[in-house]
């Protein structure tokens, strides 16, 4: 099993060297082969450590001793239980497809090589963060998705800024750095809470750290659980640290398929997923509740701004950040579960509709507003298909135990804050259901119904490569099946995570609670339907009113945060280079050079090239030290 | 009536003699071969001098410790042994560097003369650093001083014949204080012996100025004698001079085998004047260092030519290892034997690569072979000889991974291990001066990364790699080598080192 | 009585009748005899203290010195000799070819 471990992490790594082998030269359409038959081994062999993890157990290898100094000692070793390898299977089954997906995706792109050098390279660092079995192994692959997510959202680094004004877009270099910086903020929180840890526990292995929880104070583990959650919160776009993810929809399709979908985007869930034995602390109660504030709060927000949205990839990418506050909805309750069970059946559909958003990408050369588009359902009937799939799965469309994916993860979600007796979480998270199914269905109908809005245009729109289409099917396939995989997947996973009961009553009223949600989602359905499915008819007063524009401007926070924090810290930045740096600190170090080249051309004066000058100065030299001699015995006297 | 002398061959104890015994028998076979047969191509002789060496430095790893033999005159310790490699070694570098491409470019190496020369002056320096006898330091020291002097004068150059006689008449000034400085030991201890020396000085005591007196003014002379060869202020005046003039290997081979040679006896010597506690000596020692470092800095700052500012480079890295020498602690002589040991991959390296660049023709400037223009946008032209050279500068100013990073931080951090040991905040204000003329001194080398990367060629004579060879090439590549993977066997070789050095109680 | 004391006070006279030879001449001739006094005036003191204390090494360190300075003289009569080829003068002040 070792080797299979080995085989699942390090493929992937292979596949990146490989391709960067080719970097600097031309597309070569090998690249794109070998890195997705290697993920393909990956996933093959993550599916086989699956089956070997359910029916024998978890596998535990230690690599080497990674860090020796002193008292620490860190071994670098990975570790495959139920939470990591349920990740291990989403991640490369989701990176597979995607791999292919991107052969016909980016086949004109110059750098094609490149790109998948970028993307393999992050498939490994993800793999590295879940099947790591200590926190710094995790923080390195945490560091190390964000450095590919990096590389792949300013991939097109080519581009030039556009103004906010004029296109709610940037430029991928800008929406890069955000993501960036934003993530090293919330870093800052996750390395912290490490550093609490190891500093009360002596160790940084889970199993270490857990079993030493219960002998730690109340306020160090509110502290480590408040920390790591920061991380968490920057990784997975959470309030307020949320700005980047939508911004970076600026990378190419498949990138915000696979990293701002399904995997990177969801570390923070898992993180804690994997850290549950410290939430589920007594003393870290009201952390916990204030993650399944915070998530169901981003669920509402998210889904508000998706219901304005234009741009196509925005309102999927509002939609993820709308389910990652559903799955914190349920990690914050203690459901760990069925958030996972979330994590995985988004990833799936979610990654899907990623896919569909690049086709149609493909075919209208890159027009991202749904307001130009319509009427593609005749020319894009395998994309429409799979798009409407993956939005009734999203919006959890499902009755009496028969469904979509969605409706198996999100009820369980929602049902789980009525058991709570939390009911206005449980009211918001209905709302936001309703929501959901309302602007996955506006975005469907916009493009794929109605009339031929982009008619005046050149642009004759046309499906995707057979083998793409094809190569999509699986994710197709698991958003509608995924489901039904429910209670098997409870019981596989609850042998390490806490077993979340409904408690009896919930257990009655239960369909009552489905029936109320699926009457909002198919509501949400309906109302898209009559407003959107003869065409768009566009509604001047509506679109200038007060909370259309708050929403669209996605409540003025990108250009509040730009005001009050990157506007004055560029001021600072100009003062601090044009005053600190080149009046007083410049001038100090030139003064220093100069003097000490002046000292040199004074002191190479003595170097005449006469032999009898240097004869003199050894003569000199003489005198110099028994003068240095007498100096230092004084000294050595006067110190005794 | 005199007793007839018996000695038998086993108190004697040979043995300890044989490294140089080796030496010397090479050079007087090239010599006999010579007188036989005349016009061998130099390619022999480089060739029967590596294969002398090679015998050499198995001898050497053949002897054994801290033993003495030849009438006691003899003495085989641990910083004998690890100087004597250390000497070898960077011959067996150099003299590979004689095989140019064009056979009769620099005829100082198709005389045997100049084989049988260097294995004298070998000879002469493995017997400078393995005796405590200053009669025998004083006949090495000259042996090895007086073949240089022909090796340096052989070059044929104006240049040369100017430095060697510079070289020269200093080095007969300096040898004068030496003897000055045995006769001050002489008077004041009866004996010659170093180890006798140190007994007696000991039992005589050397408290109060009258009784310090005479020890203190040996000390002075002898340092003059010392810092003449290692080149510390203001004896160091022959070193650019001698540099320039001399062959860029030559150059590179003066920067580390003759002043290691140096160094060993002021470890013998000062360490006498340190383990009575004659802080007087070690600060002394200091003083003269701090200054030279710091001086030979800034000099090497303005200069033009890069053999030049390479000559005023090792000026410093001397006053650097002499500051440590004054401390005498294991780990300090440790490091300084490893300092050098790694300084010699890189600077052996930095005057190769000016070798391979050699043209008998001063095309780029009216008295430099090396002005830094000269090399100015190489990285176009030479990317790896570029590559290769700005490597060479970052390790010389001391930038990790490189080798001579790690002989500055074990040298530096003795120091602080020192002054923590003994509790005296001075020695981190040595430290201290030590970090910040490393900061002066990568000015100067990157100046030239600067130069090669940086800058558009001057002039469209391009830098030919006139003297390009095979044998060149692979030198330069051990070297580099040894230079970029000096991580992986910087700490073996630190422990064997400091094995060796404190096995002799150094 | 002539005493130790009277050897090296001799033997420093010599040694700095050498040195200043050597800082002053210009000719290097000049300069090759001043150094051998001073190499002269250790072998003086080295003498006059090995009878001090009976004891050989001191003598034996003199003979060393001589055969030294026998050797070093004729290594550098040896590029006298060729200096003088090369510049035709032995004046020092002329080779300053390499300076600062």
């Amino acid at each position: 099993m070792e080797n299979l471990l080995y085989i699942a992490l390090f493929s992937p790594l292979v596949g990146s060297l490989f391709a960067a082998l080719f970097a600097m030269s031309p597309k070569n359409i090998i690249t794109g082969i070998v890195t997705s038959a290697l993920l393909l081994i990956s996933f093959i062999a993550s599916a086989i450590l699956f089956e070997h993890v359910m029916t024998v157990g978890a596998v535990h290898v230690t690599m080497m001793d990674w860090i020796m100094a002193g008292d620490m000692l860190i071994p670098f070793g990975f570790l495959v239980d139920q939470i990591s390898v349920t990740m291990m299977v989403v991640v490369t089954l989701v990176s597979t497809v995607v791999h292919i997906y991107s052969i016909g995706y980016m086949d004109h792109d110059k750098s094609f090589n490149r790109f998948f050098s970028y993307l393999s390279a992050f498939v490994f660092s993800m793999m590295v963060l879940v099947m790591s079995d200590n926190f710094l192994g995790l923080f390195i692959g945490w560091e190390g998705v964000g450095v590919c997510s990096w590389l792949l959202i300013g991939f097109w680094y080519h581009k030039e800024d556009v103004s906010r004004d004029v296109n709610p877009s940037i430029s991928p270099s800008w929406a890069a750095n955000e993501a960036f910086i934003m993530n090293r903020i919330a870093d800052l929180g996750m390395l912290i809470g490490i550093f609490i840890l190891y500093w009360n526990t002596g160790s940084l292995q889970y199993d270490v750290v857990f079993a030493a929880l219960p002998n730690l104070s109340d306020g160090i583990l509110v502290a480590a659980a408040i920390a790591l959650f920061v991380g968490a919160m920057g990784k997975s776009a959470q309030f307020p640290l949320h700005t980047w993810l939508t911004d970076a929809m600026e990378g190419p399709t498949p990138v915000s398929a696979l990293i701002h979908a399904a995997t990177m985007v969801t570390a923070g869930v898992f993180l804690i997923i994997r850290a549950n034995p410290l939430y589920a602390m007594e003393a870290v109660e009201w952390v916990s509740y204030f993650i399944a504030s915070l998530g169901t709060f981003v669920a509402i927000f998210a889904a508000s701004m998706a219901l304005v949205c234009r741009d196509l990839k925005r309102i999927i990418a509002f939609s993820t950040l709308s389910q990652l506050g559903y799955m914190f909805a349920a990690a914050g309750l203690g459901a760990y579960w069925i958030a996972l069970f979330h994590l995985a059946a988004h990833a799936f559909f979610k990654a899907l509709l990623f896919l569909g958003a690049g086709n149609v990408m493909h075919a209208m050369n890159d027009e991202l507003d749904i307001f130009k588009m319509g009427g593609l359902k005749k020319v894009m009937r395998w994309t429409y298909l799979y798009m409407g799939l993956a939005s009734l799965a999203l919006s959890g469309i499902g009755i009496a135990g028969v469904g979509l994916a969605g409706y198996f993860s999100k009820d369980a979600i929602i049902e789980t804050a009525f058991n709570e007796q939390n009911y206005i979480l449980w009211i918001i998270l209905i709302v936001t259901a309703g929501m959901t199914a309302f602007y996955s269905f506006r975005q469907v109908f916009l493009t794929f119904h109605g009339s031929k809005r982009y008619a005046d245009t050149e642009i004759h729109p046309h499906d995707m490569y057979k083998y793409v289409l094809i190569a999509m099917s699986p994710l197709a396939i698991l958003a509608v099946i995924a489901g039904f995989f429910k209670g098997w997947f409870e019981e596989f996973v609850t042998v390490l995570l806490p077993a979340y009961k409904m408690s009896e009553e919930t257990h009655h009223i239960a369909w009552i609670l489905g029936l109320v949600v699926i009457a909002f989602a198919v509501g949400g359905i309906v109302l898209a339907y009559i407003k959107y499915n003869k065409g768009l008819k566009r509604n001047e007063e509506l679109e200038n009113s007060l909370v259309y524009r708050l929403l669209s401007n996605q409540y003025y926070i990108p250009q509040l945060y730009d005001k009050i924090f990157s506007k004055p810290y560029a001021a600072f930045s100009r003062f601090s280079w044009l005053t600190l740096d080149q009046k007083i600190v410049d001038a100090t170090v030139d003064g220093i050079g100069n003097m000490i080249k002046t000292g040199g051309d004074n002191t190479r004066k003595i170097q005449t090239g006469n032999l009898s000058d240097y004869l003199r100065w050894m003569a000199r030299g003489v005198v110099l030290l028994v003068i240095v001699a007498f100096i230092s015995h004084q000294l050595s006297q006067g110190a005794n | 009536m005199l007793e007839p002398i018996s000695v038998s061959l086993e108190s004697l104890n040979l043995i300890t003699l044989s490294p140089m015994l080796i030496a010397i028998g090479g050079a007087l076979l090239i010599l006999l071969i010579d007188l036989f047969k005349d016009n061998l191509d130099k390619t022999m002789y480089v060739m029967l001098t590596m294969l002398i060496l090679f015998i050499d430095i198995g001898a050497t790893f053949s002897l054994n410790i801290n033993e003495r033999g030849f009438f006691d005159l003899m003495l085989v310790d641990g910083i004998s042994v690890v100087s004597q490699l250390i000497i070898l070694v960077t011959s067996l570098l150099f003299i590979p560097l004689a095989l140019t491409a064009s056979n009769n470019r620099f005829h100082e190496y198709s005389y045997p003369e100049y084989f049988a020369l260097f294995l004298f002056m070998v000879a002469g320096l493995q017997f400078m650093v393995s005796t405590d006898n200053l009669i025998l330091i004083f006949v090495g020291l000259e042996t090895a001083s007086l073949s240089l002097y022909t090796l340096i004068a052989m070059h044929n150059t104006k240049g040369s014949h100017e430095a060697a006689i510079k070289y020269f008449t200093m080095g007969a000034m300096a040898a004068g204080f030496f003897l000055m400085g045995s006769v001050v030991v002489y008077a004041t201890t009866g004996s010659v012996e170093l180890y006798e020396v140190a007994k007696i000085l000991q039992s005589q005591g050397v408290d109060g100025l009258s009784s310090i007196i005479a020890p203190l003014g040996g000390a002075v002379l002898m340092l003059v004698a010392i810092g003449f060869k290692v080149s510390l202020f203001p004896f160091h005046m022959w070193t650019p001079d001698v540099y320039e003039g001399s062959s860029a290997p030559m150059a590179g081979y003066m920067s580390i085998v003759p002043k290691i040679a140096m160094i060993v006896v002021a470890m013998r010597f000062f360490g006498i004047y340190i383990n009575l506690n004659i802080e007087a000596v070690s600060y002394l020692i200091i003083i003269v260092s701090v200054i030279t470092m710091t001086l030979s800095n800034m000099m090497a700052l303005v200069q033009k030519d890069v053999k030049r500012m390479l000559a005023y480079s090792s000026i410093s890295h001397a006053g650097f290892v002499m500051a440590a020498l004054a401390l005498g602690t294991t780990k300090a002589n440790s490091s300084i034997f490893l300092y050098y040991g790694l300084f010699m991959f890189t600077n052996l390296g930095a005057f190769a690569m000016l070798w391979i660049s050699r043209h008998k023709a001063k095309r780029f400037h009216g008295r430099y072979d090396h002005p830094y223009e000269k090399f100015s946008g190489m990285i176009s032209a030479h990317p790896i000889a570029a590559v290769i050279m700005a490597i060479f500068m970052l390790s010389l100013s001391g930038i990790p991974p490189f080798s001579v990073f790690w002989g500055k931080l074990y040298l530096i951090s003795s120091v602080v291990d020192f002054s923590a040991a003994t509790g005296e905040s001075k020695y981190i204000v040595l430290a201290i001066i030590m970090v910040l003329n490393s900061a002066v001194a990568a000015y100067y080398y990157l100046k030239l990364i600067v130069y090669m990367f940086l800058k558009p060629p001057v002039n469209e004579l391009n830098l030919v790699y006139t003297n390009k060879s095979l044998a060149l090439a692979t030198v330069i590549g051990f070297l580099v080598m040894a230079t970029i993977l000096s991580i992986f066997y910087v700490q073996p070789l630190m422990e064997f080192v400091t094995y060796l050095v404190s096995s002799s109680g150094y | 009585m002539i005493g130790l004391s009277h050897y090296l006070v001799l033997s420093a006279i010599l040694f700095s009748i050498g040195l200043v030879g050597v800082l002053r001449r210009k000719n290097l001739l000049m300069l090759f005899f001043a150094t051998e006094i001073m190499l002269n005036a250790a072998n003086v003191a080295f003498a006059a203290i090995s009878y001090h204390y009976n004891d050989l090494s001191g003598q034996m360190f003199a003979f060393f010195v001589v055969a030294v300075a026998a050797s070093e003289i004729a290594v550098g009569l040896g590029l006298l000799v060729i200096l003088y080829k090369k510049y035709g003068t032995l004046d020092l002040d002329e080779f300053t070819v390499m300076r600062g």
